[in-house]
């Protein structure tokens, strides 16, 4: 245990500061996000998740941010930089499609509960994929040459 | 490193809280319209397939469990049917899956979209409804109507027995086994036939308990609601309940 509580405190002490604000905690599986907010009762429950899938549509944009500053910085030809933003929109745009089909998906297989239980599996999936996604966007920029 | 999720963090949380309920005579509010409502539904179908008389604590912990006392939906929503974009209610209120056999004759017509979204009382009978129709297994049956009276009809050219049976108000299955020798229709050939329709009927009813209410009201939203629901029955039983003027 003493062990481990100093390797957490190497952890946070021993990097430099640049690391921990690039590496945000990894993005938590629907499930593990409904065992999450199983703290409240169905009500709370419900409002729970609402908060967690509006966080990760803040997170999603801020990525989508973050790709977008670093494409227009990139140290490459514009040619390859115009390519690359049309290719950006184009992936962004199915993303959403897939995502709000899948949680549809993933809604349905609540079968004919209430709708509590059927918003709880929608909101958990697209904070879950909004959170994945935000987590590839920032991945797929960060070692770009910047100009 | 993978992080694991807090499996049980949620659930041990929530079981804090309500482990405080017990003794709070707030989280006894509803016992009286509970039980009052679950008796309503316990008289009107009883003798319906093998029906088991529903134990209104069940409906005491479900309550429990969807909103709690200290929820602001205690006092609106108590059973959470109803909510933004649910299906559940508008399916037990359209009747035409078989929550117009649920539902008692004197709650039809009461009980209403605008109601069960805002009076706790209506909130109480709809999700009880609602748990029921989920409980309840349907069928269509060919089912006689009150006029008894045996009726014939000559078959015409080009009829059938189901041309036939819309044609006099009657089933293909009431002509079939009026006249079991007509399996060939002739024209001029006289069929008896009795007024019936196929009407939705319950034909069976599921054992209830705590997992089947969390498989069947909340289809598995809270991977924990069956725990959960074990747990608020087991305080709920040894708790006092309110007195209430039968």
């Amino acid at each position: 245990m003493r062990t481990m509580k100093l390797i957490g405190f190497c952890l946070a002490a021993c990097f430099p500061v640049s690391v921990l604000a690039a590496s945000t905690a990894p993005a938590l599986g629907e499930r593990a996000l409904r065992e999450e907010c199983s703290a409240f009762s169905q009500a709370g429950m419900r409002d729970c998740l609402a908060k967690k899938a509006e966080s990760s549509r803040e997170a999603l944009r801020q990525a989508e941010e973050k790709v977008a500053s670093a494409l227009s910085k990139w140290a490459e030809d514009q040619k390859y930089i115009n390519q690359a933003q049309l290719k950006f929109a184009a992936s962004n745009k199915d993303f959403a499609q897939y995502r709000d089909a899948q949680c549809a998906f993933a809604s349905s297989l609540g079968g004919g509960a209430i709708g509590n239980a059927l918003d709880m599996r929608r909101l958990a999936c697209v904070s879950e994929l909004n959170q994945r996604r935000a987590e590839q966007l920032r991945d797929a920029v960060a070692d770009l040459p910047l100009k | 490193m993978a992080v694991q999720a807090p499996s049980k963090a949620g659930f041990d949380k929530w079981q804090d809280g309500i482990n405080k309920a017990v003794g709070d005579s707030k989280w006894n509010a509803w016992d009286c319209e509970i039980q009052m409502a679950v008796n309503e539904y316990n008289r009107h179908l009883s003798g319906t397939a093998g029906y088991m008389p529903l134990d209104w604590q069940f409906i005491k912990a479900m309550i429990w469990v969807e909103s709690g006392a200290n929820n602001s939906q205690w006092n609106i929503k108590p059973m959470q049917i109803g909510v933004p974009g649910d299906p559940g209610m508008t399916s037990l209120l359209s009747g035409n899956e078989g929550g117009d056999l649920i539902v008692p004759p004197d709650w039809k017509g009461r009980l209403t979209a605008g109601s069960v979204r805002t009076i706790p009382a209506h909130n109480i009978r709809a999700g009880i409804g609602y748990l029921l129709m989920r409980m309840a297994n349907f069928e269509y049956r060919s089912t006689l109507d009150a006029d008894a009276k045996v009726y014939e009809v000559a078959v015409k050219p080009g009829d059938s027995l189901d041309r036939i049976a819309k044609a006099q108000g009657s089933t293909v299955d009431t002509l079939k086994k009026l006249n079991p020798t007509a399996a060939v229709l002739r024209p001029g050939q006289v069929l008896k036939y009795q007024k019936a329709s196929v009407q939705r009927v319950i034909t069976s009813w599921w054992h209830i308990s705590t997992s089947l209410i969390a498989q069947r009201y909340n289809g598995g939203g809270d991977p924990n609601y069956a725990k959960k629901l074990d747990h608020a029955l087991s305080l709920v039983r040894k708790g006092k309940a309110a007195l209430c003027a039968q």
